[in-house]
């Protein structure tokens, strides 16, 4: 006979029929595989829409921004990028000398009045300037000014040379309420004529054909050839940063997702697995009942798994529901419905894949339950102790509760440890919770340091001779002020930086300003330390005129070439007296972290936002696991436990035993996570402050602990004496029935 | 046909596309590519649908082929059909399985009955020789003797009880071979049990005043219940008649009727001997008498005609005793079916 | 015509001076349609002996053959099916199971065979059994007789060729005894099974078309 195709008896109905069945009677479990999946999708979801709707708002404003602006602009060169056909669309502006008025920082621009599709500062009400004596400004600028904010108002202007001009308010400007710096539109007349514009160049804000769909390398390839072509030199080409990174997709923020997503799920495979392990093991016999009247290991497996699926359709659709809500929230404006619902499907298969990875080995558990061992299944079983070395052991119910406990070692250890997982990854949480409190966080930069920053007014460096040297010339910042800083009181050090301004030329920058800054011989293995390029000594460095070159890559950025190491650089410098120039061999080159910071600092916020959102997911989640342990314990043992009062253990006896057994577990519990988590709290910190993270300091969290204690032993408490009178809701002889 | 129905529509719908593709686009190429890809997957769908038949036509010839083996009664081979696997096919098999059981259970039953029947007819020749043998010797003996009116006299008195057995035997025998031939049926009614209980005391009363044994009847006036009155009355009296029977002069027997959830139950108690408990199952076999209770005229039948009236009415017999203490017969009739 | 027969059935458990001998050496063969009670003390074997010969313990020596098919020699798939498809049993602690209904754990067995219930076959049997009005009852709420005619009713819903009984009376009181009883000893006849069934009560093992009294493991009479 050949050999024929079989076809598979389909009976997968009656297994839709127990899950559903299965799920209407546990209903504490349900709850809390339904809390961790929900937990988990809920927060992948807030992550990863919140994100998208970053991205999304971003583009969005990006959309109406410029490309690049060519700046420093002759007559020829606009003409030259007016005939690019590479250019979509140019708009001229000028950006005058800012200078300082009653504490607010004002800036003469100019504008086109028509400069759609890049958004400008419209006019909200009024006309735009037409005539060289009108303006339009903020109308929180008229409040600056101590002016009323109507139209024809008539507003003087004192510049940083000192010379005053008067203009005629012709409109208002949209925006600026709350802003520290003012912009002051001036008409094209003035912008041509005007005594603060006119001799600004113009620079072009263009947008460029296709650059959408252009790589960033491809993308500044194409302005910095437009530019060429049309004399623009290098340093004056101005991308546009925003726009140039969102044309490749931030790996270090996508990293950061995945890597916390993975976490996210990671946790949550343990606390379903457990929840699940718990609930098949205290089910043993029902299991083995189905295996008796003809249910095959398949059958029961699928019966598992359709469990886990139902429970995790239904934790996902909630948690992606409530996630939307939330990520709504945080950005409505980066709304985007196909990115919500292709994340959504992308979190939902994740989640489905790691239930059905939790739930493999609960479900091989249950399947392997023999007929026979239904009705003999006692978690007891394993342990290969025959005999008591004593004939009679002390039977007080709390020496009855560690007697159950060292019976069931593997039992007793497997939970201890499956709690301790948790407890250690809330100490890793509150650890990064504690370690970097808001305040760590807003003293980046200087503020580290200190509370007040003294500097330079902005107008004096601007207007005094020689710039800033000229200032340092008779240096208001003396010894003396320091010392009388020193002497108010409350003020408990007071640090100094030193910078001073020079020029230099190197390669085909001539006469370029930038600054130049001082360390100490004690400072110099720090400075070794952020070292990219290059080695250096410190006398060798005095003796032959050596320099550093900070930020190297900044000037890649910049000019598209760096300072190669061994070359040399003429400085020129006010040095009190006169103009000196003198060259300096380059020996070293550094990318000093704060830069780094500065620069990663929007993908440090989320990094810690998610972290945070983390921890807090983790307390959530070991909580869950701890009440869980500890009802299925009690719950799984229900007839054990009539038996003990079928001959005589009073209510209150069996209560102090099913503490003393939550107690146990408790404090190995906690033991686990003293060591564990205070160390591997330490290690995160310490992981994450070298990568940038300097304002985090390992703090250990106390409180968090403390109140972890009291939750561990309380639980068990409360756990216990609520199960113990929802025993009693049943009669002792019902109770003891089910035991056979 | 359905299939192919299905081909043609999706053939259809390629050939639409393909046109639709060269008059929108005009591009030779990308015609070509999705005409190879749509062939492809028809190709496919042809593939997967002769499958579906192929399996479809192999599923049938199997079940043709076991279905053959039930015809030719190869009960051989059904039994070495698989059935133990999880596909439709050994789903069918193990229904296959169980009907050439069950057929041959009911070859088996019919097989029995006729035995029964033959064993009934020669249990019936043999019973009915004693007194057809004393009938003709009595015949004889009144015929060719010439004997005194006295002895005449008692002679046909003799013959007269003689053939009074026999026709109680004659009808025991009737009926009971009726009853097992299955030429009664049994026509169950919703009537008053009350009545029924009645109709068999009353037959019985003259033998028990006779012995002086009153029997008391524990009944509720009105037990309408699902059974055949005639029958039942007769099952009861012969429970009865056997409980006067080997009752003491002077005892009691009490009959009370109980309904319960399922059945009611009607029980028979004496104050005799008592049955041992290793006999329980036999009193009720054809023919069966107690070794100690020869004495006793009886033939042995009553009790298993009794059985068999109830258990074709679903119910069920039981009897409990205790030695030298007394008997109770229960009576289990259904209460709904 | 034989439809069980076991040879030389043995089951020990343990080993050494531990060694339990719950069977030890039992031949028993049953033929169709027979109903069989094995009558014996606690602890006698007897329920180990229902065990093998529904597959669900394997023998330590010996074969147990149904339908002249021997037991061990199929594989668990195999055995998980044949339980399935030829042999209803009743438990003496009924094990209905808690979170189905009266009807659902009268159609388990069917449904775990891909099978749909014959509607009308089965509500005959609830109303043979008396258990109209009940389908819908969650087990816990039921009397025992209600819940042992529910494990009866489970039984019979497959049409198995064999039902195997382990104390079907044991938690009930004589007269629900006698009236489950009835019911058994009615259904098998009309739906042409096997019952095997075991019991320590003699008044109900006179039901049965045969006893057999099973002591230490072995069978003392016949």
């Amino acid at each position: 006979m050949k050999r024929r195709e079989k076809i598979k008896n389909n009976n997968k109905r009656i297994i839709g029929h127990l899950a559903a069945r299965s799920l209407r009677t546990s209903k504490t479990r349900n709850i809390f595989i339904l809390l961790t999946i929900a937990l988990s999708v809920g927060l992948l979801g807030v992550m990863t829409l919140a994100y998208s709707g970053t991205v999304v708002e971003r583009n969005k404003e990006i959309s109406v921004m410029q490309h690049v602006i060519y700046e420093n602009l002759a007559d020829p060169q606009i003409k030259a990028l007016e005939n690019t056909k590479k250019i979509d669309f140019l708009t001229l502006a000028k950006l005058g000398q800012g200078f300082e008025i009653n504490g607010g920082m004002v800036r003469p621009v100019y504008y086109e009045e028509i400069t759609e599709p890049i958004q400008t500062n419209s006019i909200c009400e009024g006309t735009y300037p037409q005539n060289i004596h009108e303006i339009a400004v903020n109308r929180s600028f008229m409040n600056l000014m101590g002016l009323s904010a109507s139209i024809g108002e008539t507003v003087s202007l004192t510049f940083l040379d000192g010379e005053s001009e008067a203009f005629v308010v012709a409109g208002f400007l949209e925006g600026g309420e709350v802003t520290k710096v003012y912009p002051v539109l001036f008409s094209k007349e003035y912008a041509e004529a005007g005594s603060q514009l006119k001799d600004i160049p113009y620079q072009a804000l263009c947008r460029i054909q296709g650059a959408e769909k252009q790589s960033e390398q491809a993308f500044l390839e194409t302005i910095r050839t437009i530019g060429a072509d049309a004399g623009v030199e290098r340093k004056n080409i101005n991308e546009n940063n925003n726009f140039s990174s969102s044309l490749t997709m931030s790996a270090i923020d996508v990293l950061v997702i995945a890597g916390v997503g993975v976490g996210i799920l990671l946790v949550s495979v343990l606390v379903v697995y457990s929840v699940f392990y718990l609930s098949v093991a205290g089910r043993i016999q029902q299991y083995g009942q189905l295996r008796t009247l003809g249910a095959t290991k398949r059958q029961i497996k699928a019966l598992v798994n359709r469990e886990g699926i139902i429970l995790c359709i239904a934790g996902a659709v909630s948690g992606l529901l409530i996630a939307w809500l939330i990520a709504y929230c945080i950005k409505p404006q980066g709304w985007n419905w196909e990115h919500t619902l292709i994340l959504s499907l992308v979190i939902f298969l994740a989640d489905l894949i790691t239930v059905f990875v939790s739930i493999r080995k609960p479900a091989k558990l249950a399947a392997s339950v023999s007929a026979i061992e239904a009705s003999g299944f006692s978690q007891y079983r394993q342990n290969g102790e025959k005999e008591s070395k004593k004939i009679l052991r002390k039977l007080t119910p709390l020496n009855l509760a560690v007697m159950s406990a060292m019976r069931n070692r593997k039992k007793t250890l497997l939970t201890m440890i499956s709690l301790g997982v948790g407890g250690v990854l809330l100490l890793t949480g509150a650890a990064f919770i504690v370690s970097m409190t808001p305040e760590d966080y807003s003293r980046q930069g200087f503020y580290q340091w200190g509370e007040f920053v003294i500097n330079y007014d902005y107008n004096a460096t601007q207007t005094v001779e020689n710039g800033n040297v000229g200032i340092q010339m008779n240096n208001p910042l003396n010894d003396e002020l320091i010392a009388s800083i020193q002497g108010i009181n409350g003020v408990k050090d007071v640090l100094s930086f030193n910078k001073t301004q020079i020029s230099y030329d190197y390669k085909d920058e001539i006469n370029a300003t930038d600054s130049l800054a001082p360390f100490t011989r004690e400072n110099q293995e720090n400075v070794k330390d952020a070292l990219a390029e290059g080695s250096f000594d410190y006398d060798e460095m005095i003796a032959k005129d050596e320099i550093l070159i900070a930020n190297n890559t900044v000037a890649d950025e910049i000019f598209g070439w760096k300072f190669e190491m061994g070359d040399i650089v003429t400085i020129r410098y006010f040095n009190g007296v006169e103009e000196v120039e003198k060259e300096f061999t380059i020996v070293g080159s550094m990318d000093t972290l704060s830069e780094q910071l500065i620069l990663d600092k929007t993908s440090f916020t989320l990094l810690n936002k998610m972290i945070l959102g983390l921890s807090i997911f983790i307390i959530g989640f070991s909580l869950i696991n701890l009440i869980n342990t500890l009802i299925t314990n009690i719950v799984s043992r229900r007839q054990e436990f009539s038996m003990l009062q079928s001959i005589g253990m009073s209510n209150r006896q069996l209560m102090r035993m099913i503490q003393g057994e939550g107690l146990i577990l408790a404090l190995g519990n906690l033991v686990i996570t003293l060591i564990l988590g205070t160390g591997a709290g330490y290690l995160m910190v310490y992981l994450l402050r070298s990568v940038g993270a300097t304002y985090m300091h390992y703090r250990f969290p106390s409180w968090y602990f403390m109140g972890y204690v009291l939750v561990t032993l309380l639980v068990p408490v409360f756990v216990s004496g609520a199960s113990v009178r929802a025993f009693h809701k049943a009669s002792l002889v019902d109770r003891l029935r089910k035991m056979e | 046909m359905k299939n192919k129905m299905i081909f043609l529509a999706a053939a259809i719908c390629c050939i639409g596309y393909w046109s639709y593709l060269f008059l929108c686009f005009h591009n030779p190429v990308l015609t070509a590519v999705s005409v190879l890809v749509c062939l492809f997957l028809l190709w496919l769908l042809y593939l997967q649908m002769s499958r579906t038949e192929r399996i479809v036509a192999d599923f049938f010839e199997e079940i043709n082929q076991n279905l053959d083996l039930l015809f030719n009664k190869s009960y051989e081979s059904i039994n070495n059909l698989n059935f133990l696997e999880e596909t439709l096919m050994a789903r069918i098999n193990q229904k296959i399985v169980r009907i050439a059981e069950i057929l041959a259970a009911e070859r088996k039953k019919s097989a029995k009955e006729k035995m029964s029947l033959q064993s009934l007819i020669s249990d019936i020749s043999h019973q009915v020789k004693t007194p057809m043998t004393n009938l003709k010797m009595l015949h004889e003996t009144i015929q060719h003797r010439d004997l005194p009116d006295a002895k005449r006299t008692e002679l046909l008195k003799t013959m007269g009880s003689q053939l009074d057995k026999l026709d109680f035997l004659l009808t025991s025998m009737v009926k009971t071979s009726r009853l097992e031939a299955g030429l009664i049926q049994l026509k169950k009614e919703e009537k008053n049990l009350f009545n029924t209980l009645a109709a068999a005391v009353s037959g019985i009363t003259v033998p028990a005043d006779k012995k002086n044994i009153p029997i008391e009847v524990f009944c509720q006036d009105q037990c309408l219940l699902n059974h055949d009155p005639k029958w039942t009355a007769e099952a009861l009296f012969n429970v009865m008649e056997n409980a006067v029977k080997y009752s003491p002069q002077n005892s009691r027997i009490r009959v009370s009727v109980e309904k319960w959830e399922m059945y009611t139950k009607i029980n028979i108690s004496d104050q005799g001997r008592g049955i041992p408990e290793a006999h329980y199952g036999k009193i009720f076999q054809r023919f069966y008498r107690e070794e100690s209770s020869q004495a006793i005229e009886g033939i042995g039948i009553g009790l298993y005609l009794a059985r068999e009236i109830i258990q074709k009415q679903n119910g069920y017999i039981m009897v409990q005793s205790v030695i030298g203490k007394g008997s109770t017969f229960s009576v289990f009739l259904p209460n709904a079916f | 015509m034989k439809i069980l027969e076991t040879k030389n059935v043995k089951k020990y458990y343990g080993n050494g001076d531990n060694c339990v001998k719950a069977l030890d050496g039992v031949d028993l063969s049953v033929d169709k349609g027979e109903l069989l009670a094995i009558v014996g003390t606690s602890g006698s074997g007897k329920s180990t002996l229902l065990h093998m010969l529904g597959g669900l313990d394997i023998p330590t020596e010996g074969s147990v053959m149904i339908n002249g098919k021997e037991l061990s020699k199929m594989k668990e798939e195999q055995l998980t099916i044949f339980r399935r498809r030829q042999i209803g049993f009743v438990f003496q602690n009924y094990n209905l199971v808690p979170m189905l209904n009266v009807y659902e754990n009268i159609v388990l067995p069917l449904e775990l065979d891909g099978n749909k219930p014959d509607r009308k076959y089965v509500h005959g049997i609830i109303d043979l059994l008396h258990l109209k009005g009940t389908e819908t009852r969650f087990t816990n709420g039921l009397s025992g007789g209600q819940q042992q005619r529910v494990a009866i009713a489970r039984a019979l819903a497959s049409k198995p060729a064999i039902i195997l009984a382990d104390e079907p009376t044991g938690n009930l009181d004589s007269k629900t005894s006698q009236e489950v009883l009835g019911l058994l000893k009615m259904s098998i006849k009309k739906f042409g099974q096997t019952l095997v069934m075991i019991t320590h009560n003699n008044e109900i093992a006179q039901l049965a078309d045969r006893i057999i009294r099973i002591e230490d493991g072995r069978i003392c009479e016949g």
